[in-house]
């Protein structure tokens, strides 16, 4: 797994420079903190916008490999506290935020609920899940500009069983890295 | 005797009949009481003008049935022994029979087009209720028979019977959550968005004329659920609210000029009532509870709504304007999703109770409650009928989840749909 990561971080990284190089128009990317060596930041947008070629390898993307290493956070049934046993999960993403491989990526915080009750209720309780995840991350030095939060409430479940076992996977808040 | 009752009959077919457009809100089991035993009612084998008017008779025959049973104000008596219409009234043959009422029906069909003429009479005086002719497009037959059924409560009651009124929903059957509209008997499911997003929360205006829905936009200004006002008969949509990232469980004012909604837009779901055509948003409730799913008393004005300021989501009631809110659930750890009978006098809810969620309903003058269903699984989104008799709901009792509908007291069950997971229906009156 460490090994992929890397391949991929590899890849991105030789991207960056190839597209650094022929793409004048795009943004220069932002300086980075001093304590970093200032080649490792990839230029955005990232290559999944690009035509391929015949000749270009088949790039991971810098969203979906943040994304990836964003992890899930889980809640109570009906509750929307952050869980002792899920603070790991959220100080874990805030150290990928600030990483420099995904430390301009904005982040959309879906809320979500288990099956139980209504359409209505749960979309307030996904909002109220994903808003708690954003106030621990902003806490945590993430500037709240590159956090957003949406409810899909009962919608769009992970687990499709109607048991506990389902349903605890389904309670969460799903982290996905986006562009602005 | 006779010639005077044809007579009345032509006098009534030739005059234009008083209809009954006006919305009421009188409940009518404040009229008929409570010791009310359904009235006998006999649907005379018809009288067919034309040999290939069968099928046509049938389907009127069938729907005007089940449309009065399922009132619960008539028992349907049995026809079979008695004579067919013989196209001029007697109403001799049908005396012997132990029904209050007889309706008979003139039927001729061709291909395309349907004429009835239906007649509705007090076996007792002889007398002729109402009498109605229709010419219409054959497909109409089903709503010929709603009509003419409306008319008959109308008539005796002089409240607007619910036989043509709609019910609109949320289906999956598409494999894209859509708002459909169908017929208050589930007939003639018609799908109302194509826009392949989640579209959730359907609420019908009182007029049932325009439906309020929560959609999702996905934009790079930010994405969340936007609330969309459709105007059902003529294809008009407008956006009625977008601000915040949480937009949800609209419910029309019963007047129909304003709706009230969840949203975030100050940061924490709270409740709001803004016009219809989105300005003049106001804040009802505030604090860091969650509060959503607003109910509108028809009758008063005030607001039923769900808040979890207690620890867990209960039912609260406040004015129109967000004062003297106070709370009206105590039992149980999730009460969610409160409806209001038309005429004020009900409040419907779901009330979880073990692993199952239930339907409840309080008497709001005695404080009295009734459970509505039992070890069903999740019976969620009660929702009166426009004659506030009835009840539609979502329930997954037989696998995935369905609309049904019941009389208040939980019999007349009625399964509406059948193709896919169907959620949230909302029952007005028809066009």
């Amino acid at each position: 797994m460490k090994a992929r990561g890397l391949l991929i971080f590899l890849m991105i990284f030789t991207l960056a420079f190839v597209f650094a190089g022929c793409k004048k128009k795009e943004p220069i990317p932002e300086p980075m903190p001093s304590q970093n060596p200032p080649v490792t930041m990839p230029p955005e947008p990232a290559p999944m916008n690009e035509q391929p070629t015949g000749g270009e390898p088949n790039t991971a993307d810098i969203f979906e490999e943040c994304t990836r290493q964003l992890q899930p956070v889980f809640f109570d049934y009906n509750k929307s506290d952050v869980r002792e046993d899920q603070a790991a999960a959220l100080q874990n993403n805030a150290r990928v935020l600030k990483a420099s491989q995904c430390g301009t990526v904005t982040v959309l915080i879906e809320g979500h609920c288990d099956e139980r009750g209504t359409d209505e209720y749960n979309l307030a309780l996904g909002e109220r899940r994903a808003d708690t995840a954003k106030d621990y991350l902003v806490n945590l030095g993430i500037p709240e500009n590159r956090l957003s939060t949406l409810s899909y409430g009962e919608s769009r479940p992970f687990a499709q069983g109607h048991d506990e076992t389902a349903w605890q996977q389904n309670r969460r808040a799903h982290f996905v890295a986006v562009r602005k | 005797m006779k010639p005077v009752i044809r007579l009345f009959f032509i006098a009534v077919l030739l005059f234009p009949l008083m209809t009954q457009s006006q919305q009421t809100s009188v409940d009518i089991g404040d009229i008929i009481g409570g010791n009310f035993v359904p009235h006998p009612i006999l649907i005379a084998k018809p009288y067919l003008e034309s040999s290939d008017a069968g099928a046509a008779a049938n389907e009127l025959v069938s729907t005007l049935g089940a449309d009065l049973d399922y009132s619960g104000l008539f028992e349907i008596v049995d026809s079979g022994p008695y004579p067919a219409f013989q196209g001029s009234v007697n109403l001799a043959p049908y005396k012997s029979s132990r029904a209050k009422y007889v309706v008979l029906l003139k039927v001729g069909a061709t291909e395309t087009q349907v004429s009835v003429e239906a007649r509705f009479y007090d076996l007792q005086s002889e007398s002729l209720i109402v009498g109605k002719v229709y010419k219409w497009d054959r497909k109409f037959t089903r709503q010929i028979a709603h009509r003419f059924g409306d008319e008959i409560l109308y008539r005796l009651w002089g409240v607007k019977g619910i036989f043509t009124s709609k019910i609109a929903f949320s289906s999956d059957r598409t494999g894209s959550r859509e708002i459909w509209l169908m017929d208050y008997d589930g007939y003639n499911q018609k799908q109302i968005t194509v826009s392949k997003a989640l579209n959730l929360s359907p609420d019908l205006s009182p007029d049932g004329k325009k439906v309020v829905y929560t959609t999702f936009r996905f934009s790079s200004e930010g994405s969340g659920q936007i609330l969309v006002v459709y105007s059902i008969y003529d294809g008009r949509k407008y956006t009625f609210f977008s601000k915040g990232t949480l937009n949800s469980a609209p419910a029309w004012s019963p007047d129909g000029s304003r709706i009230a909604f969840t949203s975030n837009m100050n940061g924490n779901p709270e409740i709001y009532v803004a016009n219809a055509d989105g300005t003049g948003a106001k804040q009802l409730t505030f604090g860091r509870s969650i509060d959503t799913s607003p109910a509108w008393n028809p009758a008063s004005g005030q607001i039923a709504f769900t808040s979890d300021k207690s620890g867990n989501p209960m039912i609260y009631i406040m004015n129109g304007d967000g004062t003297n809110e106070r709370r009206l659930t105590f039992v149980g750890e999730y009460n969610e999703s409160a409806a209001w009978s038309p005429s004020g006098s009900r409040l419907a809810y779901v009330s979880r109770s073990g692993a199952n969620f239930d339907i409840f309903s309080i008497e709001m003058d005695t404080g009295v409650v009734k459970r509505l269903s039992q070890n069903e699984r999740s019976n969620e989104n009660p929702y009166w009928s426009p004659d506030s008799r009835h009840i539609t709901f979502a329930s997954n009792r037989t696998g995935k989840y369905q609309i049904w509908s019941m009389l208040y007291d939980a019999t007349k069950l009625r399964q509406l749909t059948q193709d896919g997971n169907n959620t949230s229906p909302s029952w007005a009156a028809g066009e």
